[in-house]
């Protein structure tokens, strides 16, 4: 029936203002519900993509769940250190496959410092699976060498040669900075979209260096924050967690990431659940409105309706009629809607990466928004026959002069 | 139509009418007072409303035992109609209007030509035979002699085998009225097709055949 399709377009178009203000009812609607889905899973991809890789996450006694937030990604609150001795032990046991330390607490510029050794390049995973890979120059290894995560770089114009200076602390304020013992930056990594991206990494014995320590290349750090471990087999994590977790030498807690991942969701669920509720309900509001317009409009087409009518339309044409145009009316504003919420993180999505360290993989159409159409398709469908079958009714009962 | 009996669904009035016959080519005039069942007679020739015993006949075809969507594809085939007022789709343009006629009917599409084109131009000589020229506007920035024109060219389109008007010239002044009945009758009487129109002015008679007073021929019951 492309015939009728293209009167109820001119139809619409005839009225467009209501049509667009009607539109704009279910592109907010839309816009807010693929928005906020957007940025949900991409809140959590970008949690679930941190790490991966990593059997066990170990560090002082506390919750498992500020233990990976502070050590993975630099959330939450600072924790006491680990001595060197029992990573050691740790890492000599004959079913870890390996050991990376982490020391944390200084920063450069806002950025996060990291100690770490040359295992953090070979075994840490991000992604599914993804190693860490270096964009510019080579891995760190005198105790002066730095090497940058891709944002820190491209956000303070660093290069391969740059000196730096760190901060004691995470936040910059000048009268604690380590400025007698200056870095230079010897690599630069690639992008990740991880919290890796924004960390200044250099070696332990460095971290110790600026700290008063010693500066040998062989002596050995006191003490770090909190060291990563990968299992040669990895049904054996959970066995190991126990023997962490009831170590005699000093107070420890092993966490696995995924299960203290789920910890975060858990708590995160019921907001989330009460945020698609809200946004479901806007685009039921949106939706209602569509309706409530179009089947206001009717009274002042009777007189259209009983022209086609006159001509030879059937009343089912009629209601085709309408029921297209409500079809219509939301397909459009659902276009206009998904595509405020594409571009609106294309545009707003740097921002938010700067901001909350949120990286969201703006792809196209996935399951979701067809899910989302689905759903305006059908209700818009449902909704336009409430004032397709009053125009059927009426049709039927005017004869061919509606008053 | 004969012998045809009808009633509003939830009313005890019955409309009964004996017998109505309108030859091929002859203008019909219909006249009578409001309420005596004009627009009852124009629903149920016309096939909107269903009658519920007797016989009605279009081009030869049986419109009272028809189905609702055969009522709808015979009333599309064979009948031009035209309305007191507001005939016109208001944002589709005169041509496009007139096109309509043909958008619900296959025969009187084919009729009024092959291609689109066609059916354009036929469409266009139409429209240039009611003297209005500018076919590509609005019909709701036409003037009110002009939209009933348009009306009355749709009508025509594919040649059907009957006009049915209903107060076509109520809203047009005598010159105007004048106009457009000479020109539709004439129009009708040239292809063969007949005409029924409806109508309070005794003046318009002399540009039909004959008139039938509506009492003699129906009442309510």
């Amino acid at each position: 029936m492309p015939m009728i399709l293209s009167f109820a377009l001119k139809s619409l178009m005839d009225r467009r203002l209501t049509i667009v203000l009607s539109m704009l009812a279910v592109a907010t609607a839309v816009a807010l519900l693929a928005s906020t889905e957007k940025i949900r899973s991409g809140v959590r991809a970008g949690f679930d993509n941190t790490i991966s890789g990593a059997d066990l996450v170990v560090g002082t006694r506390t919750g498992s769940l500020n233990l990976l937030l502070y050590s993975v990604f630099r959330l939450g609150d600072p924790l006491q250190s680990v001595s060197w001795e029992t990573f050691e032990r740790v890492a000599q046991h004959p079913d870890v496959a390996w050991a990376i330390p982490l020391s944390l607490g200084d920063s450069h510029r806002g950025y996060r410092v990291l100690g770490t050794d040359d295992t953090y390049l070979a075994h840490y995973r991000y992604g599914s699976d993804v190693p860490l890979k270096i964009a510019n120059g080579q891995w760190m290894s005198t105790p002066s060498d730095a090497v940058l995560g891709a944002e820190v770089a491209r956000a303070l114009n660093y290069n391969v040669g740059t000196e730096i200076i760190l901060s004691h602390g995470i936040v910059s304020a000048g009268f604690a900075d380590h400025d007698d013992a200056p870095f230079r930056v010897v690599g630069i990594l690639a992008p990740t979209g991880t919290p890796v991206d924004r960390t200044v990494h250099v070696t332990l014995s460095g971290l110790d260096a600026i700290h008063g320590g010693d500066t040998d290349e062989g002596a050995t750090p006191q003490a770090i924050t909190s060291f990563l471990v990968g299992m040669e087999n990895r049904p054996v994590a959970l066995q190991f967690q126990r023997v962490l977790n009831t170590y005699q030498g000093e107070p420890l807690t092993a966490a696995i990431p995924g299960a203290a991942l789920s910890q975060l969701w858990s708590v995160i669920r019921p907001v989330e659940t009460i945020l698609r509720l809200f946004t479901a309900l806007v685009f039921a509001i949106g939706m209602v409105g569509l309706s409530t317009t179009l089947l206001a409009s009717l009274a002042g087409r009777r007189r259209e309706l009983a022209i086609l009518r006159a001509l030879g339309a059937r009343p089912s044409d009629l209601m085709f009629i309408l029921t297209a145009e409500t079809v219509l009316t939301s397909v459009g504003g659902f276009i206009i809607g998904w595509c405020t919420a594409y571009f609106g993180l294309l545009v707003f999505g740097p921002t938010l990466q700067e901001n909350y360290g949120l990286v969201l993989s703006v792809t196209g159409p996935n399951s979701f928004d067809g899910l989302v159409f689905l759903a305006v398709l059908a209700s818009s469908f449902l909704l336009g026959l409430v004032p397709g079958i009053a125009a059927y009714r009426s049709s039927l009962n005017d004869g061919l002069s509606p008053g | 139509m004969s012998d045809v009996s009808f009633s509003y669904p939830g009313s005890a009035a019955v409309f009964r009418l004996k017998s109505l016959t309108i030859e091929a080519g002859e203008a019909v005039l219909l006249t009578g007072s409001s309420g005596s069942g004009k627009s009852t007679l124009l629903g149920l020739l016309c096939g909107i409303l269903q009658a519920s015993s007797g016989e009605i006949f279009i081009a030869g075809e049986a419109m009272s035992r028809a189905s609702g969507k055969r009522r709808d594809r015979l009333r599309a085939d064979n009948i031009g109609y035209v309305f007191q007022s507001f005939n016109l789709i208001p944002f589709l343009s005169a041509r496009e209007n007139v096109l309509l006629a043909g958008e619900f009917s296959a025969r009187r599409s084919k009729c009024a030509g092959r291609t689109k084109k066609d059916r354009q131009r036929y469409a266009e000589s139409l429209l240039t035979e009611f003297n209005v020229e500018d076919t590509e506007r609005r019909a709701s920035s036409l003037s009110v002699g002009q939209q009933q024109r348009v009306a009355a060219a749709r009508a025509l389109f594919g040649e059907p085998p009957l006009l049915v008007a209903d107060e076509p010239t109520a809203a047009l002044d005598t010159s105007n009225r004048d106009t457009l009945l000479g020109a539709f009758v004439d129009k009708t009487k040239r292809r063969g097709s007949s005409l029924l129109m409806v109508s309070h002015d005794p003046d318009v008679a002399k540009f039909f055949d004959r008139s039938i007073e509506i009492s003699s021929i129906a009442r309510w019951e």
